[in-house]
């Protein structure tokens, strides 16, 4: 009969799993997320309250009758000391409960949902796009370009997609929507009713970050193509397209991938002027009107949303990092 | 349709005032082919409307979107004279108004409106406990109205006199039954009078309404069967003002109203366009005790101090024009020139030595003093109407500035304005602006009780203003005018408040042509062309 010894200084399945770099970097990780989040959402809050005018007035109208807006003050609970007003509110966000629009009535969360579609859409296709022309693309350019080669070419692509990552997304809208929609009139102006009306939205997103991935990846193709290993395969006689796909491009994408996501997040902030732009029908769009009307609940509600969307990001792109390259989460651990 | 800068100016002005409708009519090229029906009419409108319910709101995008559903007990026409709409008749003093009811009518669910809703849509308005903000405009506190439905008559007794009874009560939005017993309805656009019904809302996107067909009680002889009108009209939330003047060019809109830079664009095009006048440039001063500006010869060197016609052009680019009256929109049924000879003339000699008589002197810094206390002045402008109105306050700073006069210039957004103006007090002048369709509506803002109580922001105490009005109040309609018109000089003489520029808000039209409304465009008056 086999006998079970215990080898005390062999750790339990428990331990091991405590004991665990990735239980220690999730852990860290979330509670970072966390704090984040609670961060936000006080800044949030204190910003609609702190700024100047009266979110019911906004809403009633310029001379609505004193006691009207007093009673509606009343009821919204604007009269409480603003840390009951914190303290109320961090309790119904932990409720689920985003509140009412002062201004239009209509339930926040049923309004987030209806809109958080749209502008993820639009960031995600933009995202998408821009992986898609720029990682060929910078890749193309440094096996064109290494070792000094096609100078010219190099200039032009340099000088091109610098000026394209300039271009602020404002007003390359503009400048989309005057030629391809107002002069040539391809493609609609404004709004999310066809499949071509995602088209110049999702350039005017995407265009800044294709140029500077573009970049990117040609710098770590480059540098991946100096490697020893490289040289190697290439004295095997080994085909070139075997040589840049299969041995080359994974290694230069690691670093490019987690540039392009950390963009996703640029893309999602940059989502609230392009919707603007182009009446989008997303949060983006949303926000700059209940700013304006002061609609305390939505603002809110929104800037929740687009800063848990940045955490998101970054915390997937940590932990995509750490998938990819274990060794900096035992290291940080 | 209605930009930022344009609703910004609107809410400024006919939230102040309330007035009903503005003038104006059609203008620019736009050749448009010919009328056809079964169209969808698009238009771009700055604001999302909110809660649409017509008792309870003074907003211009809710009040804009509530011309399509909800009609009225009369239409002014061009020079204000009432024309039948729900009501085919009427009989009226100053004091009561009977109504009979046209035949037929209906509400959007097929039920038919009574007098008796008509009636409670009045008295709902009437009770203070409800606290809509049309008491007191449309209609006086303490009215009642009572209702015959076998005769279809209202007969409503207003809690008192009102010499444009008519034209006040008979522009209240009238909403059907199932929208008084609920009110949820009526904020959502329900119960439905009017030309349109509304069939889907999408807060801050679109709104899509589907005209009635049953609807035949358009203002006068209106042809339900007449061609070019729309089957449907789709309003589109479009907050930017570029946006919406490329969607107008491109034809994705059929109207929007654009009030700034882009209106050249659209100019050069030669699109049709219909310019309501609205006042732009306006001063206030507040009279409360204590300040410099109580002091009638410390606010006529003020206003001496001013270039009034310089100012005019920088606000306005020089598109503004002259106004004749502070009453400058529809129906505006005296149409009397009371401003020409009683603003204060351009005199900087004058507004010195009027300064020194007030026993305010100069000191080693140029700045005027009394007291020991130096006669620093602030002045409020809203800064979301466009950056002329911030140039235009510069240039009057410096042209006070040269008087002995500090002014502090405090850029404002609409509801900073009323706070201040109805909270804080916290001001001296005001470029803020107040007008009317009717020189009644003025009565509560220059003769009315100071906030909180009321809406005389600027502490007026004018006698001849106030037995003025009084005296026209007894008159009915356009026969208390030149007693109305009198009063509103009172106003200027006394310098309580200086107008200088009247300014069109154009909504430009392509694929349709409309008459203005008050709030943009009249939906009775749509045409859709080829």
């Amino acid at each position: 009969m086999a006998s079970l010894v215990v080898d005390p200084s062999t750790p339990s399945a428990a331990g091991r799993v405590l004991d665990s770099p990735w239980l220690s970097f999730t852990l860290r990780r979330g509670a970072r997320f966390l704090v984040s989040m609670w961060v936000l959402v006080t800044a949030a809050f204190l910003m609609m309250h702190l700024v100047p005018g009266d979110p019911v007035r906004a809403a009633l109208g310029i001379d609505a009758p004193a006691d009207l807006v007093a009673s509606r003050r009343e009821a919204l609970g604007l009269n409480d000391p603003l840390l009951t007003q914190y303290v109320d509110y961090l309790r119904n966000l932990l409720s689920g409960d985003l509140g009412i629009s002062m201004g239009s009535g209509e339930p926040v969360g049923t309004m987030v949902v209806e809109r958080l579609g749209s502008t993820v859409q639009l960031a995600l296709l933009a995202f998408v796009v821009a992986g898609a022309i720029a990682v060929p693309l910078g890749v193309a350019m440094a096996v064109a370009t290494r070792a000094g080669r096609r100078r010219g070419v190099e200039l032009v692509f340099a000088t091109s997609s610098m000026l394209a990552a300039a271009i602020p997304e404002f007003l390359l809208a503009v400048g989309l929507v005057y030629v391809f929609a107002v002069n040539l009139a391809w493609f609609p102006v404004a709004g999310a009713a066809t499949l071509s009306s995602f088209v110049l939205p999702v350039l005017a997103l995407a265009v800044g970050p294709t140029a500077i991935l573009a970049r990117i990846a040609r710098v770590e193709m480059l540098a991946v193509l100096q490697d020893d290993y490289i040289r190697t395969a290439r004295a095997k006689r080994l085909p070139a397209r075997r040589i840049y796909l299969r041995h080359a491009l994974p290694n230069a994408l690691t670093a490019t991938l987690t540039l392009g996501g950390l963009m996703l997040t640029t893309m999602v902030a940059g989502t609230v002027l392009v919707e603007n732009i182009f009446a989008w029908p997303g949060l983006g769009s949303r926000i700059v009107q209940s700013i304006t009307a002061k609609d305390y609940p939505v603002v809110q509600a929104i800037i929740l949303i687009y800063g848990g969307l940045v955490l998101l990001v970054n915390l997937l792109v940590d932990i995509t990092l750490a998938l990819l390259d274990p060794r900096s989460t035992i290291r940080e651990a | 349709m209605r930009s930022k800068k344009s609703i910004a100016s609107l809410i400024a002005t006919t939230a102040l005032a309330l007035g009903a409708c503005t003038s104006g009519g059609g203008a620019g090229a736009g050749d448009e082919g010919e009328l056809v029906d079964g169209k969808t009419f698009t238009m771009a409108l700055g604001l999302d409307p909110g809660a649409i319910d017509p008792a309870m709101t003074v907003l211009s995008s809710a009040r804009f979107v509530g011309q399509f559903i909800y009609a009225r007990l009369i239409e002014p026409d061009d020079d204000g004279e009432a024309m039948p709409a729900l009501a085919e008749k009427w009989k009226v003093d100053a004091k009561t108004a009977v109504f009979t009811l046209r035949e037929g009518i209906t509400c959007e669910d097929g039920s038919e409106l009574t007098a008796t809703d008509v009636a409670d849509n009045i008295n709902f308005i009437a009770d203070p406990g409800h606290r809509s903000p049309l008491l007191g405009l449309n209609v006086q506190p303490g009215t009642v109205a009572k209702a015959d439905d076998a005769s279809r008559t209202v007969t409503v007794t207003s809690g008192t006199p009102d010499s444009f009874l008519l034209l006040n009560l008979g522009g209240v939005p009238i909403a059907c039954g199932n929208g008084l017993a609920d009110r949820d309805l009526l904020a959502k656009g329900r119960a439905a009078t009017g030309m349109f019904k509304l069939v889907e809302a999408v807060p801050n996107d679109h709104y899509t309404f589907e005209r009635r067909e049953d609807y035949t009680w358009g203002p006068g002889d209106w042809d339900p069967n007449q061609k070019g009108l729309p089957d449907k009209v789709v309003i589109r939330i479009i907050p930017n003002e570029t946006t919406a003047a490329n969607l107008l060019i491109s034809g994705e809109v059929n109207a929007a109203t654009i009030a700034g830079a882009e209106r050249d664009r659209l100019d050069d095009m030669g699109l049709f366009n219909a310019a309501p006048l609205t006042p732009f440039g306006q001063f206030h001063f507040n009279q409360a005790a204590g300040r410099p500006t109580a002091d009638e010869g410390v606010r006529r060197a003020l206003v001496q101090a001013q270039d009034l016609g310089k100012l005019r052009k920088v606000l306005t680019g020089d598109r503004g024009s002259v106004p004749t009256s502070l009453v400058t929109m529809s129906p505006d049924p005296c149409d009397i020139n009371t401003v020409k000879g009683n603003i204060p003339e351009y005199d900087v000699a004058a507004a010195n030595a009027a300064l020194d008589a007030t026993g305010w002197t100069k000191g080693s810094d140029g700045i005027r003093a009394k007291g020991g206390k130096k006669l620093e002045l602030t002045m409020i402008y809203l800064n979301t109407i466009g950056e002329t109105m911030a140039a235009t306050a510069e240039l009057a700073q410096q042209e006070w500035k040269k008087i002995g006069v500090e002014v502090k210039l405090r850029g404002v957004d609409l509801t900073q304005l009323g706070e201040t103006l109805f909270g804080t007090g916290d001001w001296d002048i005001s470029a803020g602006q107040v007008s009317a369709g009717v020189p009644s509506k003025l009565v509560p803002f220059f003769g009315g009780p100071n906030p909180p109580d009321g809406t005389n922001f600027a502490h007026v105490d004018n006698p001849q203003y106030k037995e003025l009005t009084t005296k026209a109040a007894t008159k009915v309609g356009a026969t208390g005018c030149e007693d109305w018109a009198a009063a509103e000089v009172e106003l200027f003489k006394a310098v309580d408040v200086v107008t200088y520029a009247d300014s069109g808000f154009p909504t430009y039209g392509k694929g349709a042509r409309f008459e203005p409304s008050d709030v943009g465009v009249n939906p009775m008056s749509i045409r859709m062309y080829e």
